[in-house]
């Protein structure tokens, strides 16, 4: 028996980075706000003329006139940048989630332009007009140091009018509307932070950084395949897209095959228990910072804030990780309950513009 | 009768699942739905008169129709939303995240792809239909009593002649129950049960959606149900029921990026994790009652206090 038919539509995917959300979201004439969350691995934006844009937190600069006449311009970012990083002087200016340079991390000159560059370019992706007003609010760590905010402030400044630093996981919470008895994970690629929301501003008790992130997942994951396969060869890129693509902590994952070369011949690895292993690791550490939250919290209200524990950044998408804290945190804890937020690549752009957005003007005009 | 494993489901690298494997999954997600409170619905779908296309054509040529139909499914839906699995010559599909009115729309779409396939045996051309049992779990989120309800709501259908989907329903429901059933109330009902202010301001809304698709404002009665029915908290009057549900919408609509006719099907396939932060009915939204906005500005302040001082700071060490 043969068959024929009329094919049916496929809906293809949406792989664009700019996204128009609402075109209302300002209305106060001359004033772009927007919303930064600067991470270690990626950056987003979000501004208040309803664009939306991401770009990995990469900066390359050619290396001489050839590299500049090759790729049509001086300066590459984000993905572009990492599919030719051969050929650049190749900076990632963040670590652990503050400018490299600052903070405790080691950094260059170079590291210091390539955020200047970055945070520049990300407004431009933003499309402000040219007579606008650049408002901005930037999500910093939870327990940045003054040193890492004043860097971060220093950079930022020559691409915005005003600009203001705040605490990431809180930027989170605020753009949920989720203000009260609420723990937020906001899991990056550097670290972890975690915020306990009361209905007051969080204090220095109320927040906690982890480094363990998903750079240590990715380093966990190196290791466990060094160790598995030794002749293995991968760069970082390729064990990132392996994970973004499979990483996963429910017990009835995807098989994770992935092909890296062994002695220059690409060979098909199953690298199923080591992903999930790597992943899993970030779990104990994650339920360590939140029994500190909630046992020093009122005793009257700790139940209520284990019910609402609020996971977001780019590290919740690993799949099961909203239920394997939520297990953990039942055998630990007693109870509990993780939501994840609506879109974990964006919670602390749109968290951080809606601060933006509804800071007084006397604020912005006094900070210029 | 045993569940088989849809083959076409899984690629080689994934392997099939085993029966075992697929019951064991289902009853998980099942599980997963009960502990989270999210909805699904399990179809069955039904080759008709199959039993006399085997008869004439031979047994291959229903296992050929049936792959056929798998592969309908497929290009109907993603393959990561739902568990599929053979039974006899049912196709059974379990949709996680998905409600009544999701699992309607996919019907819809498998019944007119299913009209449009044609097999030549040899001469003659042969059409074959389809029909869609719809059937929702119960309170206890049973795996062999969804099945069954299914399974039931499909052979009816089959008794009516076929080509249709058939919802499965209780028997002999208390006309008072129905009655208080949004999802089963007619739009007469339904305006009976808001007052003309809500109805007057959702069908704003829905219009405003529907305008250039208007499909969506055909089916405004059904989304709004849905809606409704998920308000379940008795701390909602109908005013803070209708701020939830525009806020849900304008979240939808904007926040998510989602054009009018991705939204409209967002919302009909029911897609929306109640697992996700601000859809659930325990986001706290603040009001523009004093007490929030006082809280906000005192976060304000905090925030640009905090900033002052890293200006400071910063000053301080450009004048070293």
């Amino acid at each position: 028996m043969d068959s024929s038919q009329k094919q049916p539509n496929h809906r293809s995917s949406d792989n664009a980075h700019l996204e128009l959300i609402s075109d209302n979201e300002s209305d106060k004439a001359g004033i772009l706000y927007v919303g930064i969350d600067l991470g270690t691995s990626r950056t987003a934006i979000a501004a208040s003329n309803g664009v939306r844009a991401t770009v990995a937190s990469v900066v390359g600069y050619a290396k001489d006139v050839v590299g500049q006449k090759l790729f049509g311009r001086s300066t590459l970012f984000g993905d572009e940048a990492i599919e030719k990083r051969m050929s650049l002087d190749f900076h990632r200016p963040l670590e652990k989630g503050v400018l490299k340079g600052s903070g405790g991390v080691e950094g260059n000159d170079g590291d210091v332009r390539a955020a200047r560059d970055l945070i520049n370019e990300i407004i431009r992706r933003a499309r402000p007009k040219k007579d606008e007003l650049i408002y901005a609010v930037i999500g910093a760590p939870a327990e940045a140091s003054m040193k890492s905010k004043t860097a971060i402030l220093e950079v930022a400044k020559e691409s915005c009018d005003s600009v203001m630093i705040c605490s990431e996981p809180f930027s989170v919470a605020y753009g949920q509307e989720m203000l009260e008895d609420v723990l937020v994970i906001d899991i990056g690629a550097g670290t972890v932070d975690l915020c306990r929301m009361h209905g007051t501003m969080p204090e220095d008790a109320d927040q906690i950084t982890l480094e363990t992130a998903g750079d240590f997942v990715d380093a966990e994951f190196a290791s466990a395949i060094t160790a598995k396969y030794p002749d293995a060869r991968f760069s970082k890129e390729m064990l990132k897209a392996v994970k973004e693509r499979y990483g996963s902590v429910a017990s009835e994952m995807e098989p994770c095959i992935a092909e890296f070369p062994i002695n220059g011949k690409p060979t098909e690895l199953d690298l199923t228990e080591e992903l999930s292993s790597a992943c899993r690791s970030i779990v104990p550490p994650i339920v360590k910072g939140l029994r500190e939250l909630i046992s020093t919290f009122d005793p009257e209200f700790q139940d209520r804030l284990k019910d609402r524990v609020l996971l977001a950044g780019g590290g919740s998408q690993i799949k099961g990780l909203d239920s394997a804290i939520e297990r953990e945190m039942h055998e630990q804890l007693g109870s509990g309950t993780v939501l994840r937020i609506e879109e974990p690549l964006y919670g602390g752009a749109t968290g951080a513009l809606k601060i933006a957005h509804d800071m007084p003007e006397e604020y912005w005009e006094r900070l210029k | 009768m045993p569940l088989q494993p849809l083959a076409s489901l899984s690629t080689p690298e994934q392997g099939l699942f085993s029966p075992e494997e697929l019951r064991s999954l289902m009853e998980k997600e099942l599980s997963r739905s009960r502990r989270y409170g999210y909805e699904m619905v399990l179809i069955s779908i039904g080759v008709d008169r199959i039993e006399s296309l085997g008869d004439i054509y031979g047994h291959d040529s229903k296992s050929h129709v049936i792959e056929e139909v798998v592969r309908l499914l497929t290009a109907s839906t993603r393959s990561c939303d739902y568990l599929g699995c053979l039974m006899g010559d049912k196709i059974l599909a379990l949709f996680p995240h998905t409600n009544e009115v999701g699992a309607k729309s996919i019907s819809k779409r498998l019944l007119a792809a299913s009209r449009e396939l044609e097999f030549s045996a040899d001469g003659p051309q042969v059409s074959v239909t389809v029909t869609v049992g719809i059937a929702e779990p119960d309170k206890d989120r049973d795996l062999e009593t969804l099945i069954t309800r299914a399974t039931t709501a499909c052979r009816t259908g089959q008794e009516e002649g076929g080509d249709c989907w058939r919802v499965w329903e209780a028997p002999a429901p208390a006309a008072e129950q129905s009655a208080m059933d949004p999802t089963k109330m007619d739009p007469t009902s339904m305006s009976a049960l808001m007052d003309e202010m809500l109805k007057a301001k959702m069908r704003k809304i829905f219009e405003s959606m529907g305008e250039e698709f208007p499909d969506l404002a055909g089916r405004d009665s059904e989304v709004l149900a849905l809606a409704l029915k998920k308000m379940t908290s008795e701390r909602h009057n109908q005013d803070e029921k209708l701020e939830v549900l525009e806020r849900r919408i304008a979240r939808l609509s904007h926040n998510l990026g989602l054009t009018d006719e991705q939204l409209q099907r967002a919302m009909e396939m029911g897609v929306i994790d109640t697992g996700i932060a601000s859809i659930t009915d325990s986001t706290q939204g603040l009001s523009d009652d004093g007490a929030d906005h006082q809280l906000k500005k005192d976060m304000m302040s905090a925030i640009y206090e905090a900033n002052k001082e890293i200006l400071h700071e910063t000053e301080n060490k450009q004048n070293k």
